[in-house]
């Protein structure tokens, strides 16, 4: 075949190809390559699986990886909505209100995770402080440093960073509504409570589908906001898969290992994914 | 059923007063609709009745009842929107039950009741479809069954053939007011279409810029308009206006500004000598032939066929009149023909602001 035969659509779309390889297809085919040999490079089979598989934390970071995702999205879909209604209402200041309320996200992850830690602090943190000046408590609670509390208080963070994007989408999507089905829904008799349940939360089905799984994405590779305050303790209590990829790859230095994990990570995110878009794929065509 | 009765109703939105002082009555089973142009208030007054709108000051009522400061849903009426406003998420089963669903009716009732209004209006083999899989009129009578199924005390009908082609729409009108003799109930109907209003309406309440300019049987509104904006607005073609004086000699004649004299029928003495705007249907316009008494000259400038009859457009009396022909015209563009207006069907109406009909 000659250059001339080659459909020109084929060099338009080039340029792009070779980017998307050198940067995406050229790393994960090397991670494969990485997890399937040893620090010499010599072929190694599945043995870093096993080792990964069989270490005594993988069964706490699965889990702690899972309660932070279902914890941090459950969370962020139910601050979002209800913010998102709240803020499609009419009252007096509704702008300021919505532009302050988009501060946690806009607030660059590791700056928002350094002022929780702080206000988490056993000692100095103001939240014991309030709490124990409200007599809610009366010592202090180490929130980060219980084994029991910690994932509640990075769930707190992260719902608390990405609950205005989840308000932004929500309240985008009931401005496209039109205002003759509140209307219809209020003269057949309606409360406010059946506008959010019959027609608001329909209506936004659409729009929560593609944000859900924005979120569970974003949650599952998140790093920052438990990197940056506990670094996975106490103990491995906070550890989720990403951050202990990470650590073994760069604290360790077991990049092997750390690969094969990564693998591992891909394939149980894409199987989620692929579920997930079944399941709604399935839900459209009804 | 019930009778709707407003009483001096203000609607204000900050300084801008949208309805000024409305005075109106429904009765019991009657059909009525508000008429007017865009930005006349007749949606915000039925969005009133409806309870979606507050009301500034003054009163409705409902069979008997102030509803003021009740919520739709408790005022027991219900309402037909010009987009349908159906839940798109629901089948037309579900769109049609949701409100007695919402009353705690019980599951038994609240089929017979949906099976009922389907079978009234032809919806049986939609029932369970969505409202994106169903044509406009489907969507039309939907929205109707949605009403019916609760039978309220009062319909009410914002503007609902506006979205539907003008076959379909003539179509849904019949439906209307089939279904109307069939449930006898109160309904407030608006539109701006005064074909709409003339051919549904028991009684016409037509509006202009949040007053109400006439209230009346169709064809009372029709043979004694109250005013210039009523006689312009109702009937189509719109009726002719020429404008002129009377003469005071015998016998009284009407001179239009072009000195077109037209002699006024006996008994006129209440147009002795004033500026006056002379106002004639156009089907009461005839071309006649030479020599016939009282005609004027008129100049062809158009002609539009629309079948059984024709519009003739022509200049006369220094100003456009149209007239009408119930038969195919052979009268061709820039040819003067003879008109004579029926002298019984002549209208006066003062050539103030007002404009109002001078009764003879």
């Amino acid at each position: 075949m000659t250059s001339r035969n080659i459909s020109p659509g084929l060099w338009f779309i080039l340029p792009t190809m070779l980017l998307l390889a050198t940067l995406i297809i050229y790393p994960m085919l090397s991670t494969v390559e990485l997890s399937l040999t040893d620090s010499s490079g010599a072929f190694a089979g599945m043995r870093n699986f096993n080792v990964a598989i069989s270490a005594p934390s993988t069964r706490l970071i699965l889990f702690n990886t899972a309660y932070y995702v279902i914890g941090s999205v459950v969370f962020q879909l139910l601050l979002g909505i209800l913010a998102g209604i709240l803020l499609n209402q009419q009252f007096a200041g509704r702008s300021v209100v919505r532009s302050l309320m988009l501060i946690p996200w806009v607030v660059p992850g590791i700056v928002a995770a350094m002022t929780w830690a702080w206000m988490f602090h056993t000692d100095y943190g103001i939240i014991n402080y309030m709490l124990m000046q409200l007599g809610i408590i009366s010592e202090p609670v180490g929130w980060l440093t219980d084994p029991d509390t910690v994932m509640p208080a990075l769930i707190a963070v992260n719902a608390w960073k990405m609950f205005p994007f989840v308000a932004v989408m929500v309240l985008a999507g009931l401005q496209s509504v039109p205002d003759e089905l509140y209307e219809a829904v209020r003269v057949d008799g309606a409360s406010f409570w059946h506008e959010i349940w019959h027609i608001m939360l329909p209506q936004l089905q659409p729009v929560l589908v593609s944000v859900t799984l924005l979120l569970t994405i974003w949650a599952l590779d998140g790093i920052t906001i438990i990197y940056s305050i506990t670094g996975g303790g106490p103990a491995n209590r906070s550890m989720i898969f990403p951050i202990q990829i990470y650590v073994q790859a760069f604290e360790y230095f077991e990049f092997n290992r750390a690969a094969a994990m990564a693998v591992l990570y891909f394939l149980f995110i894409a199987v989620i994914i692929v579920l997930y878009m079944r399941m709604f794929a399935a839900q459209d065509k009804d | 059923m019930a009778q709707v009765e407003l009483n001096k109703v203000v609607k204000k939105y900050g300084a801008y007063e949208a309805l000024h002082e409305v005075d109106m009555r429904v009765e019991n089973g009657e059909f009525v609709v508000l008429v007017g142009p865009s930005g006349c208030g007749k949606s915000t007054l039925l969005r009133m009745i409806a309870g979606l709108e507050a009301i500034s000051s003054g009163a409705i009522s409902i069979g008997g009842r102030v509803v003021n400061d009740i919520r739709p849903k408790e005022r027991d009426i219900a309402m037909v929107f010009q987009s349908y406003a159906l839940y798109p998420h629901m089948t037309v089963r579900k769109n049609m039950s949701f409100a007695l669903k919402l009353a705690s009716v019980p599951q038994p009732e609240i089929d017979a009741a949906v099976e009922r209004a389907a079978s009234i209006l032809g919806l049986g083999e939609l029932l369970d479809r969505r409202p994106k899989q169903l044509s406009g009129g489907q969507r039309q009578r939907v929205a109707m069954g949605r009403a019916i199924v609760r039978n309220p005390q009062v319909f009410l009908f914002d503007e609902p053939l506006s979205n539907l082609d003008a076959k379909l729409r003539v179509q849904m009108r019949a439906e209307i007011r089939e279904l109307h003799q069939r449930l006898g109930a109160t309904t407030v109907y608006v539109t701006h279409d005064q074909i709409e209003a003339m051919t549904m309406a028991d009684k016409i309440v037509v509006m202009r810029q949040g007053y109400i300019e006439q209230i009346g049987h169709p064809l009372e509104l029709y043979d004694r308009p109250a005013n210039l904006f009523v006689a312009g607005f109702i009937g189509s073609p719109a009726m002719n206006f020429i404008e002129g004086e009377t003469s005071a000699a015998s016998p009284q004649s009407f001179v239009a500004k072009d000195g077109t004299s037209i002699t006024l029928p006996a008994g006129s003495a209440a147009l002795d000598g004033r500026r006056v705007i002379l106002a004639i249907r156009p089907e009461d316009l005839a071309v006649v032939g030479d020599g016939t008494p009282d005609a004027f000259a008129g100049k062809v400038v158009g002609v539009e066929t629309t079948g059984p009859e024709s519009v003739i457009l022509l200049e006369t009396c220094g100003t456009r009149v149209s007239l009408v022909l119930r038969e195919r015209a052979s009268l061709g563009v820039g040819q003067t023909v003879l008109l004579r207006a029926d002298p019984a069907k002549l209208h006066f109406f003062e050539s103030d602001d007002h404009g109002r009909r001078i009764i003879m």
